[in-house]
């Protein structure tokens, strides 16, 4: 998986099989995928004059028609750039991003619901991951978990 | 106002879109073609339709291709950037692969040279003896002399290198330049250039007889690399650059170039050269990006250009 694009100083995209919700490490960049779509493969500027097999075995790079996550950083210190390689984050990583000088901090909390708000499912199944693996941070986990379902009910017409 | 006022030269009082009928009138008139022009003319003759798969089928291309940016003075940074995108496909085999290099420099830094030796560096990666590499533009660098001597030493031995280790290990290479100023057929003192020259006396898929270059650019090399002009469509002919030892296989070659150009979008410019500048460009978006990436401060000046 690779980054594809960025989209401004806290979005980039990445090619490549991705869940929304996964997070990942692009570069220097720790980053959440929030969304993700289907892009139209350039074949569409050959069409009609090659038949699509014959682009797919000769010029495969057209055909893909890739698979985009668009992803929004959570914490950086260098942005990534197009080409650089994409990982998942795991459990231990992802701990040890949110603790600067043994303090633990979420300063990408607040740009994140905002992207998030039409999709608060996202932000939820992350933060209750968050509190899998720094259950020494539970309590203040939980504040946020609640205000996060009392956002997604609010968003419900009963 | 008539084509009897006009001539090369004169200040017109209107503006170049209004003044540019005439100036087509005036080209139309004076029939700037050049009658008399020898040389010996090849066929590529391409069997049935798809003729160019026959061609391409199980063979590996590379193009590499470069951008860089150098508006970063403007923002108040003494620093530009290159980069190189190189993309190398198995035709045939649905296999390729997209791979960049990116070099960050001070501005007192030539970025023409650094990004030919990041392009130059890329294609040496892939001396196989079974690929073929493409570079956009020529293998005869003229235009080092616009250079101080310590650059055009670096790009010519670069050049040097590149077309050594294709000959040492049997990589074809090709300089495709779509649009060619070069007077190598009609020499230095005509006014128009080979291409123009030569669009009445090929007809498509027609090529001239490969002819070395005589301009003296590289000690090593000043005689060695062979150019043909190659017309792919109704309008003027593409040249095509080469060194020595693939002369005497022009016409395989030729024909490959053909057959590249033919998968391509326009047909007239090869699809691996195409497809690697699309990986290269650096584009307006991602030029704003950086500037806000980076927290550069505004220039004015840059914003009311894309405005």
């Amino acid at each position: 998986m690779k980054v594809l694009r960025l989209m401004s100083h806290e979005e980039f995209e990445v090619e490549g099989e991705l869940s929304v919700g996964d997070v990942i490490k692009a570069g220097e960049a720790f980053a959440i995928v929030l969304t993700h779509y289907h892009e139209e493969s350039e074949f569409i500027r050959y069409a009609g004059q090659i038949e699509r097999e014959k682009v797919e075995k000769f010029m495969p790079d057209l055909i893909s028609g890739r698979r985009v996550a668009r992803c929004m950083i959570l914490r950086s210190d260098t942005a990534p750039r197009p080409g650089d390689e994409v990982r998942h984050v795991d459990d231990e990583t992802l701990k040890k991003m949110h603790y600067m000088d043994g303090e633990f901090s979420m300063p990408y909390l607040i740009p994140l619901m905002k992207k998030c708000k039409d999709n608060l499912w996202v932000l939820r199944d992350y933060i209750k991951r968050l509190m899998e693996i720094v259950p020494e941070e539970r309590d203040v986990l939980e504040i946020i978990l609640a205000e996060i379902e009392y956002g997604m009910l609010r968003g419900v017409e009963i | 106002m008539d084509l009897s006022e006009f001539s090369l030269g004169r200040i017109l009082d209107s503006d170049i879109i209004s003044t540019s009928k005439l100036f087509k009138e005036y080209i139309k008139r004076n029939e700037f073609r050049v009658e008399t022009i020898s040389f010996e003319k090849f066929r590529i003759d391409g069997e049935g339709a798809n003729w160019f798969f026959d061609v391409l089928e199980g063979e590996r291309v590379v193009g590499v291709d470069g951008s860089q940016l150098r508006p970063l003075k403007e923002f108040g940074l003494p620093f530009g950037a290159v980069q190189a995108a190189k993309i190398a496909v198995v035709h045939g085999m649905k296999k390729f692969n997209v791979s960049y290099r990116t070099k960050w420099l001070d501005s007192n830094i030539n970025l023409d040279v650094e990004r030919f030796e990041l392009e130059i560096g890329a294609l040496l990666e892939e001396m196989d003896s079974t690929s073929h590499l493409f570079v956009d533009g020529s293998l005869i660098l003229s235009f080092v002399s616009q250079f101080n001597t310590s650059l055009q030493r670096k790009f010519i031995a670069l050049i040097d290198k590149f077309l050594e280790k294709s000959e040492e290990t049997a990589t074809p290479v090709f300089g495709f330049i779509e649009r060619s100023y070069a007077k190598d057929m009609v020499g230095d003192e005509s006014f128009v250039y080979d291409s123009l020259a030569l669009g009445d006396h090929l007809e498509p898929m027609e090529y001239t007889e490969p002819l070395r270059c005589e301009r003296k650019i590289t000690e090593k090399y000043s005689n060695d690399v062979y150019f043909c002009y190659l017309k792919l469509n109704p309008f003027f002919p593409v040249r095509v650059e080469f060194p020595e030892w693939m002369k005497k296989d022009h016409r395989k070659y030729l024909t490959f170039i053909a057959a590249e150009c033919a998968i391509g979008s326009t047909k007239s410019y090869p699809y691996i050269l195409e497809r690697a500048h699309r990986y290269a460009t650096i584009s307006e978006n991602e030029r704003k990006m950086l500037a806000s990436i980076l927290g550069i401060g505004t220039s004015f000046k840059w914003m009311s250009k894309r405005v």
